[in-house]
């Protein structure tokens, strides 16, 4: 990311984030402030690829970051905090996705603006577009984040609060049904990567 | 193929970079700044206090357990003697005496004799009641059994 490789402006971009956590226990909301700066565009990047609507991705990071910094006493040191943080988020972007409909029927303010999701304007030859047509969310989820935040499968499993057979098991059958679209497609020319990408393009 | 797969995901995954909303960031830190102060929580230690009690009381209880069972004072048998005028703890004093004493013996000295003692005492009793009753009679009733006596 660009932002971590400008040179550090105050000596708490060069302390981990169990330090920074520390210090905002103790009052200091500097630190937890350095924390957002520091994961903000990874969260935004996950939550981009985990959802359809820019409005719920801004809400569910506003509020997971404060969820996160009002209950950091229960954070635990073992996991990342990025592992913490993207449980936090993702449970609360599926707070918002299930109350959707009733906040819009609820609220008397004129419509938003249609959003387009991120995913829409990436290259048509992006993989994951094609993934995330094929794929059921929650597998295409998990294969995001096994190989696009390159999380092993506990930390998964905790993100999603799910065994980590669950994990395994839905990445595999993920793999397997982009696999089987691309044979499907492309013939049997499916050992080549850019063809593969260039085939489900085609078929998507 | 799988690895194929796998380093285009890769691949491309690192081509997406959105970049968040601008004012996204500073919304963020304000919602912080207005949030009230994050602290550890109490409770927590208040917890971890509480389980560092129960262990320490359960551990103390665990080895006076240990300690009582394999250290406790030997005590010395209550023996209580039966008020026989046959018996005599001096017969039988030791465990040698006592598996070497004839089964006949000790069947006559524990039951038979005991039994005995026993029948006595209630034809004493009955004997003695008898005289009672016989003599709150009148004499003329007394002079009557005789005879038939």
């Amino acid at each position: 990311m660009s932002a971590n490789s400008l040179p550090p402006s105050s000596p708490d971009e060069l302390l981990p984030d169990e330090q920074l956590v520390l210090r905002a226990l103790t009052g200091d909301k500097g630190a937890f402030n350095q924390l957002v700066i520091r994961h903000e565009r990874r969260l935004f990047r996950f939550l981009s690829r985990t959802a359809a609507n820019a409005a719920d991705i801004e809400d569910a990071m506003q509020q997971g970051m404060l969820k996160a910094y009002l209950h950091l006493a229960r954070y635990n040191p073992r996991w990342r905090f990025t592992t913490w943080l993207f449980t936090i988020a993702l449970r609360e972007l599926r707070t918002l996705q299930r109350n959707a409909p009733t906040r819009h029927e609820a609220s008397d303010e004129p419509a938003a603006p249609p959003v387009v999701h991120p995913i829409d304007n990436d290259d048509p030859g992006d993989l994951w577009r094609a993934a995330h047509r094929l794929l059921h969310p929650q597998q295409y989820t998990a294969l995001w984040l096994r190989h696009g935040e390159d999380l092993p499968v506990r930390d998964i499993a905790k993100i999603m609060r799910r065994p980590r057979i669950w994990v395994s098991v839905t990445l595999h059958r993920a793999c397997a049904t982009l696999r089987t679209a691309a044979v499907g497609q492309s013939g049997a020319r499916a050992n080549d990567a850019p063809a593969l990408s260039r085939s489900i393009r085609g078929v998507l | 193929m799988n690895d194929k797969l796998i380093a285009q995901l890769r691949e491309d995954a690192q081509r997406f970079d959105p970049q968040p909303p601008p004012g996204l960031r500073r919304r963020l830190i304000a919602a912080i700044a207005d949030a009230p102060a994050s602290h550890r929580a109490p409770t927590m230690r208040i917890g971890w206090f509480v389980a560092a009690c129960a262990t320490a009381a359960a551990a103390a209880i665990a080895i006076a357990a240990f300690v009582l069972r394999d250290h406790a004072p030997v005590r010395t048998p209550v023996v209580i003697v039966p008020q026989t005028q046959q018996w005599s703890p001096k017969a039988i004093s030791s465990p040698g005496a006592l598996a070497s004493a004839n089964p006949v013996s000790l069947a006559h000295r524990w039951v038979e004799q005991p039994l005995q003692n026993e029948v006595d005492t209630w034809k004493n009793h009955l004997t003695s009641a008898g005289n009672t009753v016989t003599g709150v009679f009148p004499a003329p009733v007394k002079r009557s059994r005789t005879p038939a006596l």
